[in-house]
């Protein structure tokens, strides 16, 4: 049963949400009665919003601190799935040797593995040690998952994913540019059918959004999706690909079947390099058919259904087949380049919000990451937090993560989208130039990069 | 189909599509509940080659030769993971004893030529090897592929050149045929083709690097001509006038030396002319392309090339003022040379590549 002053103090902050004092003082009596998580999760509410609040931080501080030592163990570093069948097909063969396992059965099958190999003994000899799992308990509140805005639910009698996105392009912070060339390709003459209809704008035809990997691609997709306030199926390779000769046809009929009877639908094929490969290149026969199929769905999307919003990423564009970028299929094309200053502050506040920081300028930051990718960015977020933890682990006092380790994950990260960049200049330089790439050369000029 | 096949199918499916992380995946759970599965393994062990983990791609090729000892694949896998790993000995064991497995196999005699190719030692072997290979597969490209890198390597031009031409007859986008091609091209002198076929490879497939590197080899080549003309203009000049009975600040002699000095200029001005003019024909459409991405492949070409337009403009220079102005201006024309060439010397020589 929960004190009454809490109960009240809970009432009053759900009227006054914005009211930093009282979020500390429910905070400091949550913490007296023993609810350290959720302590820390309002002293992260309110560093957020006010970096500097000493109170906030000695709350955060105390909450973090207070976290009991009970099972102190040892990090482990697992080999790699493909690691260990490697290395272990003989052993297990032997009666003595460890099954190999997928994935799945390795995550369950952790806890005995630990106690196989004595990791939770020696853990127990040394209770000075930085205490993982019950910081883990603590903190798993904090932690919430990345995207939880889309419900995927399997459609039945097939194996893909369709999920309703609430998501908009509001949420994609920056990216100016690609918004309004989305909003002009594809959602303008989409939501205004009566201009649609005076200007004689076809509705055929999908959207090709490429780029570096890594830069928010499906993540667009998905805000298009919750724009149009339409479903979202996703399709990949390993959704269509099937040994059967005449399957991945099918595979591919299937899903837009599918989106056809979801509709309104957005059907995202991700990958598409994959899945559509220049027929020239494609020597697997598992492939082969799945362009033509492609191209005979495309071509009778916009005759025998309404609704259907056919929208497709890759990194690159240019091992598409040409037959694919021709006028009604992905004839519309949109560069989705590394996320500019305005995207990134974004990109850092969203992995960073939900994790215990102090004193963070996000502003720094964003002009300090020119160049890397949003996955890029949350790996520096990641990094840091890492820092910060074996730092706690090292000294045996929790901290927060600061300004330092950001910058200092910052300096050790370099852009992943480079490589791409280099093989986007040579399509530049050495390609037709049809206009195909009049963007992206745009902007490797800018860049400097050519 | 049963499911243990589509593993392998797919698994098969992905490595054609350059994807050898989720060829492993695919083949994870299916090697976990068949460990027994020698061409699950080898597939495996291909999947490993082709990421670049040659140490787990021998270990998986391994196991298939413990479970089926006559197994050809694994044993050509072996000798690939050991040529790669640079043990050539075992790589060659390895070869041969999948050549005495299948004899009638065109790729078990390929490898053989293969692991010579490699390690750069052609012996008589591989010679024979590889027109084994053509002589049971004379309509694979990767036969004729194999026998012009054995020609190339023992630089034999005329007979790599025949040999990667018969492969790109049989597939004109062999993206290793066309690359060695250019680069026999390259070698005897035909720099302007050279570059045409690299940059066609980069066309296709605009990451690869080799294709990149080779054709900054090209370009490298090209202005080497050029530095070698000027130099020779430079050498001619000076010594015809070193040994002269007048001296140097003679009147006539400084009238008869900037002559003597327009007629060089002009001589090796209609030299570089032609040999850019032939570099143009030969590499067509895709002329301009290559110059204009010479300054995007190493910054010291573009150095270099600056110093040599320099030069030949100072000579020019010369040909018109005073002729003590002139002589300053030939000093220093010289020093733009030496400078060029010191250019040459710093600039780390980028060798060029095979694809093997």
């Amino acid at each position: 049963m929960e004190e009454p002053l809490i109960s009240s103090l809970r009432r009053a902050l759900a009227s006054s949400p914005d009211d930093i004092p009282l979020q500390l003082l429910l905070g400091r009596l949550l913490f007296t009665a023993g609810s350290s998580a959720e302590a820390v999760s309002l002293a992260a509410g309110v560093l957020q919003r006010e970096p500097g609040n000493t109170d906030a931080r000695q709350l955060m501080t105390d909450a973090l601190t207070g976290l009991p030592a009970e099972h102190v163990r040892a990090p482990v570093t697992e080999p790699s799935v493909t690691e260990q069948w490697v290395a272990e097909a003989p052993a297990a063969r032997a009666p003595a040797g460890p099954e190999p396992t997928d994935e799945a059965t390795a995550e369950t099958s952790e806890p005995e593995n630990d106690v196989a190999t004595g990791v939770d003994a020696a853990a127990d000899t040394d209770p000075t040690e930085f205490d993982w799992s019950a910081a883990e308990n603590d903190v798993h509140e904090l932690a919430q998952p990345m995207f939880v805005d889309a419900t995927p639910t399997v459609a039945p009698g097939s194996g893909f994913d369709i999920e309703r996105s609430v998501i908009t392009l509001a949420d994609v912070g920056g990216m100016t540019a690609v918004k309004n060339r989305l909003n002009a390709a594809f959602l303008a003459p989409l939501s205004n059918p009566e201009l649609r209809k005076l200007y004689a704008k076809s509705l055929k035809g999908g959207l090709l959004m490429y780029g570096p990997p890594g830069c928010g691609k499906t993540f667009i997709a998905r805000a298009i999706a919750g724009e149009l306030g339409a479903r979202f199926l996703t399709v990949g390779l390993a959704d269509i690909l099937d040994p059967m000769l005449g399957n991945s046809e099918q595979n591919v009929h299937e899903a837009f079947e599918l989106a056809r009877r979801e509709a309104p639908c957005v059907i995202f094929f991700d990958e598409i390099d994959a899945l559509g490969q220049r027929r020239s290149q494609t020597r697997n026969s598992a492939l082969r058919g799945t362009v033509n199929q492609l191209l005979t769905e495309l071509d009778g999307v916009a005759d025998q259904n309404e609704g259907v919003f056919v929208l497709a990423a890759t990194n690159q564009p240019w091992d598409v087949d040409p037959a694919l970028r021709r006028p009604g299929r992905f004839d519309r094309t949109v560069l989705v380049l590394p996320p500019d200053e305005e995207a990134r502050e974004s990109i850092f506040r969203y992995h960073l919000q939900h994790r215990p920081v102090e004193g963070i300028e996000l502003k720094p930051l964003a002009r300090a990451s020119a160049g890397l990718s949003g996955a890029d960015i949350a790996y520096v977020c990641e990094v840091a937090a890492e820092r910060a933890l074996m730092d706690s682990a090292t000294t045996g006092s929790l901290r927060l993560i600061g300004m330092t380790d950001v910058t200092d994950a910052l300096a050790e990260v370099s852009p992943s989208t480079s490589s791409w960049l280099d093989s986007a200049r040579n399509v530049v330089l050495f390609g037709d130039d049809d206009g195909t790439y009049t963007e992206l050369k745009a902007y490797l000029k800018k860049a400097r990069r050519l | 189909m049963t499911h243990e096949d589509s593993a392998l199918v797919n698994a098969r499916t992905y490595l054609s599509l350059g994807k050898p992380a989720d060829a492993l995946r695919a083949l994870a759970p299916h090697l976990a509940s068949n460990p027994d599965d020698d061409r699950g393994l080898c597939l495996a062990s291909q999947a490993h080659l082709s990421a670049g983990q040659a140490a787990q791609a021998l270990g998986s090729a391994r196991q298939a030769i413990a479970l089926t000892p006559d197994n050809e694949w694994a044993w050509r896998l072996v000798a690939l993971a050991y040529s790669k790993l640079g043990n050539v000995a075992e790589a060659k064991a390895a070869a041969s004893t999948a050549q005495a497995i299948a004899p009638g196999l065109w790729v078990t005699h390929a490898q053989v030529a293969q692991v010579d190719i490699a390690a750069k030692r052609i012996t008589g072997d591989a010679v024979e090897a590889a027109r084994e290979a053509v002589r049971l597969a004379p309509m694979e490209p990767d036969a004729h592929l194999t026998v012009g890198n054995v020609a190339l390597a023992q630089q034999d031009w005329a007979a790599a050149e025949a040999a990667f031409r018969a492969s790109l007859r049989l597939q004109p986008d062999h993206p290793a045929a066309r690359n060695n091609l250019s680069l026999v091209l390259l070698r005897q002198g035909r720099a302007g083709s050279a570059a045409a076929g690299f940059i066609d490879i980069l066309v296709t497939d605009p990451a690869s690097e080799v294709a990149l590197r080779n054709l900054r080899a090209v370009a490298a080549v090209a202005l080497r001509r050029i530095h070698f003309i000027l130099w020779i203009a430079f050498a001619i000049v000076t010594v015809a006038f070193s040994g002269a009975s007048q001296p140097s600040d003679s009147p006539v002699y400084g009238l008869v030396w900037q002559d003597f000095l327009i007629a060089t200029a002009a001589v090796s001005g209609i030299f570089v002319g032609v040999y850019i003019v032939q570099l143009r024909r030969a590499a067509g459409r895709r002329f301009g392309r290559f110059v204009r991405s010479i300054p995007r492949l190493d910054r010291l070409l573009v150095v270099w090339a600056v110093l040599l337009v320099g030069d030949y403009a100072l000579i020019v220079a010369a040909c018109f003022t005073s002729v003590r102005m002139a002589q300053l201006l030939y000093l220093v024309a010289g020093a733009f040379l030496v400078a060029g060439s010191i250019v040459v010397i710093v600039r780390r020589r980028r060798s060029v590549e095979r694809v093997v």
